[in-house]
């Protein structure tokens, strides 16, 4: 266990570096709302590479992975984890070319849902859009908090006001371009400290053959590439990650600020290799951490930091605590970032004619307010898995239909709601943290099927998927794409702070 | 077959972790690019 106040001052001081860092670098570069919320064009490849690492591998990685390594399924578990975070961004390359192409100024995802299908499904995807984004968020102050405490003792309001507090700082002033600079300081640090780590475990347990060794002797199943359970999970869990990717924000919002669709396409696709030996490496702590014995009465979910607190000395694990910070700031930038721009942009369009000093007053205002919901609930140490997955259910229904408006010009407003209804209502009667919901209503019992996450994400999927695609077929429409450019608002009025003043 | 399990294994680990710092030496690299143009 590591002193509270050493683990303290450790957060401390590296939250205070990466905010300092992310005024002085957005100090002047931040002139107008536009670049607050899209930074267009201004990323490079290995920015725009390191700030997709950064927003998608969260402190999560640090949970998540091991926690399915050590008690979903083992090896394939993981395997289903690594390249269901692969799949999304991989998915990005063609369908950020696409964005780009057809709403070169645009900002947000739901200026496109609302241009291409109209207000009905734009409530729908906005709904879902940030109601996933928030319980992302969540789930990092929650996870960082938890990590903090077991590692060393500190209070979780204490991790989640710090952490909360530094981050809004750098990002209600410096917005996307202070978010995109810190993440590629953070990756630097984050990719070594992972590998090393991680071989330097792996070297204090004994080695890998050791560590193999001792696992097939206890629980063989994990080691097993076959073993049912974990083939089941990796299968639902590649579904979940991909519709509620594709709904973030943050990943819209790095379309645009890549300098070109080739840098792009670039970024995301090494972002895809990237993530998938990171999430195998955290997973496999859980196998280990089972393998070891260390595994008992639900604490899976903490595999990572059994593993590391068995491993390493107490200032190895003051490491750790960095390293875990540093992933929650960067998904939490991103995070804040995002979801106060979601609503910007709509404020822009909503507002009658407001003023570039409204905008951007109203966009601090929100990242201010994102920031404190987040601190909040992150403090209080809630499970929100079952939030995660409901969320993961709403996307997994709405991708499909959401992204099919691309490229068909056929498929309306009302088809697009239906297909993600249809594939809601299947996902919903399997899935099984709706169980007890769904047995209440009056004759509904008998008529349920058996819950499985498995059939409820896949379901969802592939039936909004099959809907979408007959009522493509089946009704007659015309949607011209050339139009869905017109219906952006620029947001470049200037902005009264955090920009420089030009000289009269 | 443990014997080939445990191969299996110590590849799927170092292959990450090599692939992790390949990916941070690509980035080091296309960061200097970058900075360069």
């Amino acid at each position: 266990m590591v002193s509270t106040t050493l683990a303290l001052t450790v957060t401390t001081l590296t939250l205070a570096t990466f905010t300092l860092l992310g005024l002085w670098y957005s100090r002047g570069r931040v002139d107008s709302l536009e670049q607050f919320v899209s930074a267009r064009d201004s990323a490079g490849t290995g920015a725009t590479t390191a700030t997709l690492i950064a927003s998608v591998m969260g402190a999560w990685i640090l949970f998540s992975p091991a926690e399915a390594g050590a008690a979903f399924g083992g090896i394939p578990a993981i395997l289903g984890y690594a390249i269901g975070s692969a799949i999304p961004l991989l998915l990005f390359i063609p369908i950020g070319a696409r964005i780009r192409e057809l709403m070169p100024a645009g900002h947000t995802l739901t200026e496109y849902v609302l241009a291409r299908y109209g207000p009905w499904m734009y409530g729908y995807v906005l709904v879902i859009s940030v109601f996933y984004m928030f319980i992302f968020l969540a789930a990092e102050m929650t996870g960082i908090a938890l990590a903090l405490s077991l590692v060393a003792g500190v209070p979780q309001w204490q991790t989640a006001a710090l952490i909360g507090g530094f981050v809004l700082v750098y990002t209600a002033y410096g917005g996307l371009v202070a978010s995109i600079f810190t993440d590629t300081i953070q990756t630097l640090v984050i990719l070594p400290l992972l590998a090393v780590g991680f071989g330097g475990a792996l070297f204090a347990l004994g080695g890998t053959g050791e560590v193999h060794a001792t696992t097939v002797a206890t629980n063989p199943d994990l080691l097993n590439p076959g073993y049912l359970a974990g083939v089941e999970f990796g299968i639902y869990v590649v579904f979940a990650i991909i519709g509620a990717n594709l709904l973030n924000q943050g990943m819209w919002q790095r379309v645009y600020a890549s300098k070109d669709t080739a840098t792009l396409q670039r970024s995301f696709g090494v972002a895809a290799i990237a993530v998938v030996p990171m999430v195998l490496l955290a997973g496999l702590f859980g196998v280990a951490a089972a393998g070891m014995g260390l595994i008992e009465g639900g604490n899976a979910s903490i595999a990572f930091f059994l593993v590391a607190g068995a491993a390493f000395p107490e200032w190895v694990l003051l490491v750790v605590v960095v390293l875990a910070v540093l992933l929650v700031m960067s998904s939490a930038d991103t995070m804040f970032n995002a979801i106060a721009s979601i609503v910007t942009a709509d404020l822009a369009r909503l507002l009658d004619d407001p003023s570039g000093r409204t905008l951007s007053l109203s966009g601090r205002a929100l990242t201010v307010g994102v920031a404190l919901g987040a601190i909040l609930i992150g403090a209080q140490g809630y499970s929100v898995l079952e939030l995660f997955l409901t969320a993961d259910l709403l996307a997994a229904a709405t991708v499909v239909p959401f992204l099919y408006g691309l490229y068909s010009t056929r498929l309306t407003q009302g088809s697009a709601v239906v297909s993600a209804l249809s594939g809601l209502v299947v996902g919903v009667s399997y899935f099984p943290p709706l169980r007890g919901v769904l047995a209440a209503a009056p004759g509904l019992t008998d008529a349920l099927p058996a819950p499985s996450f498995l059939v409820a994400f896949v379901g969802a999927t592939v039936v909004s998927a099959l809907v979408t695609v007959v009522a493509d077929r089946l009704v007659d429409a015309e949607f011209e794409h050339a139009t869905l450019g017109a219906a952006v608002q620029s947001l470049d009025d200037p902005m009264t702070d955090g920009g420089r003043e030009e000289e009269p | 077959m443990s014997a080939l399990g445990g191969f299996a294994f110590a590849l799927l680990v170092w292959a990450s972790i090599a692939l992790v710092l390949l990916v941070f030496g690509y980035l080091v690299y296309a960061l200097v690019s970058d900075a360069a143009v």
